[in-house]
């Protein structure tokens, strides 16, 4: 069938080019901010092109290997909190979508689970219990305390009930156990919700920067986010010796700050195009209908 | 929850067996993590209603006991009336217009027939999201200035300057705008996600019946989702008596408490001359009551009304 | 065969070489124990302490200051953890919570009245008495520390060793543009009706030559108050109103802020504003948009401290080579006029764990950092001693950058003795003579100060033509800390010891944890509404009845017992 390129579409089209336009623009004067001389910025003659171009600000990010490190631990926590988040996240969400009374305990669990949305001790007390339990500056404080996300299960949770129940049907006729029929059958058709647990749980892990400045005992561990946070607290000329200010002639706060909006954008813009491709049409009927 | 209705939902001719151990044991790691991590903290409610000083001990049982004071102080502050107001008018805004934004841009770039305008489009709208408010702010300040680039293009078009950030009206109007455009990308993820688990079929049969692009959206788009809005809202809903702290703590003055001074900056600036812990446990305790309160109407309304259980 | 003779020299000619040499720093520490003999710790002790990091965390784990107090004073410091200033009180007061103190632990006010409430520390009075060098107490007195230690004592007892800012390091003055001034050929004001005139000029007679109305009498932010630079307590200073801080008036404390003078200095603003003199946008600008309004050459001057030129005055500096500065003390302001304002000078408290066996640590670690800094121009020490070692490592260059003394443990202003520093190199530098250059090099910070100023007189202007940012930079660095002696040359003639300081200082009671804020804000917002005149200057008067009626009066009369009682 030919594409019909109605008025709508073309309005569409515009509308939306227009809407994405107004995020991107920020980000090119933030990029142009990045790569001027802060003077310039000063003065405010910078607005969608680098002004007194050097690329000053990344490299005193890049060339500080406490910048790498901290890479590091988020890389770290990545690879670990994210898995534990999801399945965290999977072997709660299922249980609770039972509303079919094969769960008699279920609504305590869900008190249980969404109760703790609403209320919470304050930053002293929860401070206190990690560090009671020793886990102030290890990298499991970054990991632990935050792998529970009720409103993620509350999400997968309806998404699941979603699902036809009669993909379960053969499983249980054949005695299938209920972590069989959660693993075989239902991740598997739950691939959009994976995939956007996914993307959401990544990036809780690398936005965050709190815990990390408040647990981690030395900067040497902080996280990327907590690390440029930190950083940018503390730049100060004054104080440098005369080898440091080659590094830094041309920079200040505010290009810091641009370029470390871009050192903390960029790799986040990999992750979404990433896990689109599972944001298609007809997974789940393929698995009732096949 | 006012889950008086146990009774179980069933299909006719379905399999149904009880395994609660099997499920008790899926939902333990998140118990113990909860445990640990959120209910044993949560005895520190209890500063909420002491006059905390941390040297005397968290529960060394030393602590004075004032019962209700930390809250009465708080209501009683002049600002608090003005601080609840804004945070309620404020927050109830910005999720109907995040909810409507997100929607709406989800549906339409569903709607996108270039795949690659289409992923370009997804990537873009969510960097916003990225950007601190601290840079934000600052390049907001500039931006909203009386000799700033948005007063200048109003006055090219023959209209009079406005304070922006200078004064209440528009200034929450500022707030409720910008902390939208910067968050729906990220909601429209979700969105995006829902709508490609429609069943085409239905869109099939929408068509064969006659339906246009708008009403196939109106009857099929918009049902096929109504439920991930209806959560999500509910979600919020207990949030509500939280604000976007950074936002207004970079972008707020003086000048603009009138509109822009909510909970969370009031009991920020009562913290600063001693780290009042026991008023902010108290506020944090207010909003938590609140949020309860309205997530359980919501829960028993949407049952209610539409026989929706969103837990 | 030729490998093992390969090794064998080697091994020879190492050990050869640690035999033959002579360990730098341990020649120092003999010279110190020389000085001041104390028993460093044999073995050394284990001291368990938490810091603010401003500088990043590997050089303060690495730094060379750990070795030594390892070497001087025996003692191992061990970081339990270090962390930024703004997270730094609830990390403190959340392992105070948990009954978890390191042996040594810096601490705000309101904390060390707590720890002294609740009995978690031990008293310093003996320890302080006995342990600090006659250098460490001579230098604490010659910055003024009464109120610090005043603070920290508590019914004669001694409960924290304060870390203090010499207090006449801590006074204002008016930045000027000298460029301006010369457009508009006029001369620094003396009292405050020509300073009214100056500002005034500033905004209407075009002092930038460019034609246009673009600059403004004052710089405002949306905080009025309270930083190193665009101070308006500064201003208000000139009309004796001290709207900042609390102040004795016919032997009663009150606080200064609802006294007539700030209205009479608030009607002088609302006027200038009505009249355009007064940016519009002042309400939303923060510290660092008026630092840049400044650098776009809105302002004709700032009131500040000696760093008020930091950011927006540098940018000038490179930028405009017709700008610089002209320090000029506040008018009608010190030994001829009003008490001039100085500032809250303590930075932390440090405490030591009750039940800690060596308190003593604590004033040595204050003892050595104050030798360090002093004891080669003081002549506390043999001068045939080499002293290289110290000043190149500890003090300039070396390790950790421009200012290795920045990874010491502690870091009190008191060692540098500022402003008795830059009259000494800026003699150095109009009379040249030999023996006074040596006594501006006699210091490792006397060094640097020297050599920047040196360089900033004889280069300074061809350096900030230069087209390279690395010049440009210097040479803003240089021009920045050159200009510290006339800071202090203008504060410290005109105000002499006429100085002022907050009354409320080392009070806390529960009166101000509950009704300050409010209090402030209402200060705050009332200010700003009568300059932009959305109040009337009349509305001052109801502003007063509203302070004393929202808690105003208690925090009064508990101020005023807390202070006639001690």
């Amino acid at each position: 069938m030919k594409k019909r390129f109605s008025i709508a579409t073309v309005a569409n089209t515009v509308f939306c080019s227009l809407v994405a336009f107004s995020c991107l623009l920020p980000v090119i004067h933030l990029a142009a901010m990045s790569l001027s001389n802060e003077d310039l910025v000063i003065f405010g003659q910078v607005s969608l092109w680098p002004k007194g171009f050097n690329l000053s600000s990344y490299e005193y990010i890049i060339e500080n290997s406490a910048f790498w490190r901290s890479c590091m631990v988020t890389l770290l926590r990545l690879v670990t909190g994210v898995p534990l988040k999801l399945i965290v996240c999977v072997m709660a969400a299922y249980p609770l979508s039972k509303l079919d009374g094969s769960f008699r305990h279920r609504s305590l669990f869900v008190w249980l689970i969404f109760f703790t949305m609403l209320f919470n001790g304050g930053l002293i007390p929860w401070f206190i219990v990690i560090n009671e339990l020793k886990l102030t500056g290890s990298l499991w404080a970054l990991i632990l305390p935050c792998a529970v996300v009720p409103g993620n299960i509350l999400l997968l949770l309806n998404f699941l009930r979603t699902l036809p129940g009669e993909v379960e049907d053969s499983a249980l006729i054949d005695g299938a156990g209920r972590y069989r029929i959660l693993f075989r059958i239902i991740l598997p058709i739950s691939k959009p919700a994976l995939a956007t647990l996914c993307v959401y749980a990544i990036l809780e892990h690398w936005n965050a920067w709190f815990d990390g400045i408040i647990l981690m005992n030395s900067p040497d561990r902080y996280p990327l986010m907590s690390y440029l946070y930190y950083t940018g607290e503390t730049i100060s000329f004054s104080q440098k010796s005369s080898a440091e200010i080659v590094d830094a002639a041309g920079m200040g706060r505010r290009t810091y700050r641009a370029a470390q909006v871009f050192i903390s954008t960029l790799p986040m813009l990999a992750v979404y195009p990433f896990f689109q491709r599972y944001f298609t049409k007809g997974i789940v009927l393929g698995a009732v209908k096949g | 929850m006012l889950t008086t209705r146990n009774k179980p939902v069933r299909r006719k001719g379905g399999i149904y067996r009880s395994d609660n151990w099997a499920y008790i044991s899926m939902l333990l790691p998140t118990v113990i993590l909860l445990l640990m991590f959120n209910y044993l903290p949560m005895a520190g409610l209890l500063i909420a209603f002491e006059r905390f000083i941390p040297a005397k001990g968290l529960f060394s049982g030393s602590q004075d006991w004032v019962g209700l004071r930390s809250f009465s102080m708080a209501f009683t502050d002049p600002l608090f009336p003005q601080a609840l107001r804004n945070t309620v008018f404020l927050s109830i805004s910005k999720m109907i217009l995040y909810m409507m934004a997100s929607v709406g841009m989800a549906i339409l770039m569903s709607e996108l027939k270039n795949s690659f305008h289409k992923r370009l489009t997804q990537t873009l709208v969510y960097i916003p999201h990225f950007i601190s408010w601290i840079i934000l702010g600052s390049a907001m300040r500039m931006m909203f200035a009386s000799d700033g680039i948005v007063n200048r293009l109003i006055n090219s078009l023959g209209g009079e300057n406005v304070g922006f950030l200078t004064e209440p009206g528009p200034f929450s109007r500022l707030l409720i705008v910008s902390d939208v455009w910067k968050e729906f990308g990220f909601g429209t993820i979700i969105y995006m996600a829902a709508i490609a688990g429609i069943d085409p079929g239905l869109y099939e049969a929408a068509r064969i019946d006659g339906a246009n692009k708008p009403q196939q959206i109106r009857y099929v788009t918009i049902p096929g989702i109504s439920h991930i809005i209806v959560i999500l809202s509910l979600l919020n809903i207990g949030g509500v008596l939280n604000s976007s702290f950074d936002q207004i703590i970079n972008l707020y003055s003086p000048n603009v408490y009138q509109s822009g001074d909510v909970l969370d900056t009031l009991i920020y600036r009562k913290g600063i001359v001693a780290s009042n812990y026991s008023l902010a446990t108290a506020i944090g305790m207010f909003k938590g009551g609140v949020g309860l309160a309205l997530t359980s109407l919501a829960y028993y309304l949407a049952y209610r009304f539409a026989d929706y259980r969103i837990f | 065969m030729k490998r093992l003779l390969i090794c064998i020299v080697v091994i020879v000619l190492t050990v050869g070489m640690a035999a033959g040499a002579e360990d730098p720093m341990l020649t120092a520490v003999e010279a110190y124990h020389a000085y001041d003999p104390i028993d460093a710790f044999e073995p050394p002790i284990d001291v368990y302490t938490v810091n603010y990091v401003t500088m990043t965390a590997a050089e303060m784990k690495n730094s060379l200051w750990l070795d030594v107090y390892r070497e001087y004073l025996g003692v191992n410091l061990i970081y339990k953890w270090i962390m930024p200033l703004s997270q730094f009180d609830n990390r403190v007061n959340a392992e105070i919570s948990s009954g978890d103190i390191p042996d040594i632990l810096p601490v705000n006010f309101v904390q060390l009245s707590q720890l002294i409430d609740a009995g978690l520390i031990e008293p310093l009075t003996d320890v302080w008495e006995d342990g600090a060098s006659d250098l460490t107490k001579r230098m604490y007195e010659l910055g003024g520390c009464e109120t610090s230690f005043r603070a920290a004592t508590r019914d004669g007892e001694l409960w924290a060793i304060p870390l203090v800012t010499p207090v006449k390091e801590t006074t204002r003055a008016m930045y000027l543009r000298q460029d301006w001034m010369d457009n508009l050929g006029m001369d620094a004001p003396t009292n405050l009706e020509e300073l009214l005139e100056l500002c005034e000029a500033f905004a209407t007679n075009d002092p930038d030559g460019d034609g246009r109305d673009n600059t403004y009498a004052i710089a405002l932010y949306s905080g009025l108050w309270g930083d190193y630079t665009a101070d308006l307590s500064g201003f208000a200073n000139s009309f004796g109103a001290y709207p900042t801080i609390w102040i004795e008036k016919d032997g009663q404390i009150e606080y200064g802020g609802i006294q007539p003078e700030c209205k009479e200095m608030l009607a002088v603003l609302a006027d200038w504003y009505q009249a355009g003199y007064i940016d519009k946008d002042f309400t939303l600008y923060s510290l660092s948009d008026v630092m840049d309004q400044f650098a776009r050459g809105k302002y004709g001057f700032m009131y500040g401290t000696h760093i008020a030129m930091l950011e927006g005055g540098q940018v000038l500096y490179r930028n405009n080579p017709d700008f610089d500065s002209m320090i000029v003390a506040l008018p009608d302001v010190g030994t001829d006029g009003y008490p001039a304002l100085a500032y809250d000078n303590t930075g932390s408290y440090y405490v030591v764990r009750k039940g800690f066996e060596h308190p003593e640590v604590l004033v040595q670690l204050f003892n050595i950092i104050h030798y360090f800094a002093s004891a080669s121009s003081e002549g506390l020490t043999d001068k045939d001693m080499d002293l290289t070692w110290w000043d190149e490592n500890l003090w300039t260059g070396g390790q950790g950058g421009r200012f290795p003394w920045n990874n010491a443990y502690l870091r009190p202003e008191t060692i540098h003795n500022n402003i008795e520093r830059s009259y000494i190199v800026q003699k150095a530098l109009e009379t040249g003579a030999p023996e006074d250059i040596d006594a501006a090099l006699s210091t490792g910070l006397g060094r640097v100060l020297y050599e920047e100023a040196y360089t900033h007189m004889t280069q300074g202007d061809q350096m900030r033509l230069s087209d390279d940012p690395v010049t440009l930079l210097a040479a803003s660095e240089n021009w920045l800390h050159a200009k510290r002696y006339y800071h202090y040359k203008a504060t410290e003639e005109a105000y002499g010891d006429n100085l002022v300081t907050d009354k409320r200082g080392g009070i806390i009671t529960d009166s101000i944890v509950d009704y300050w804020e409010s209090l402030y804000t209402l200060q705050l917002t009332t200010y700003t509404q009568i300059i932009t005149g959305e109040k009337d200057v009349d509305d001052f008067d109801s502003f007063v009845e509203a302070f004393y009626q929202m808690g105003g009066d208690i925090v009064t009369a508990d101020i005023n017992d807390a202070y006639y009682a001690k």
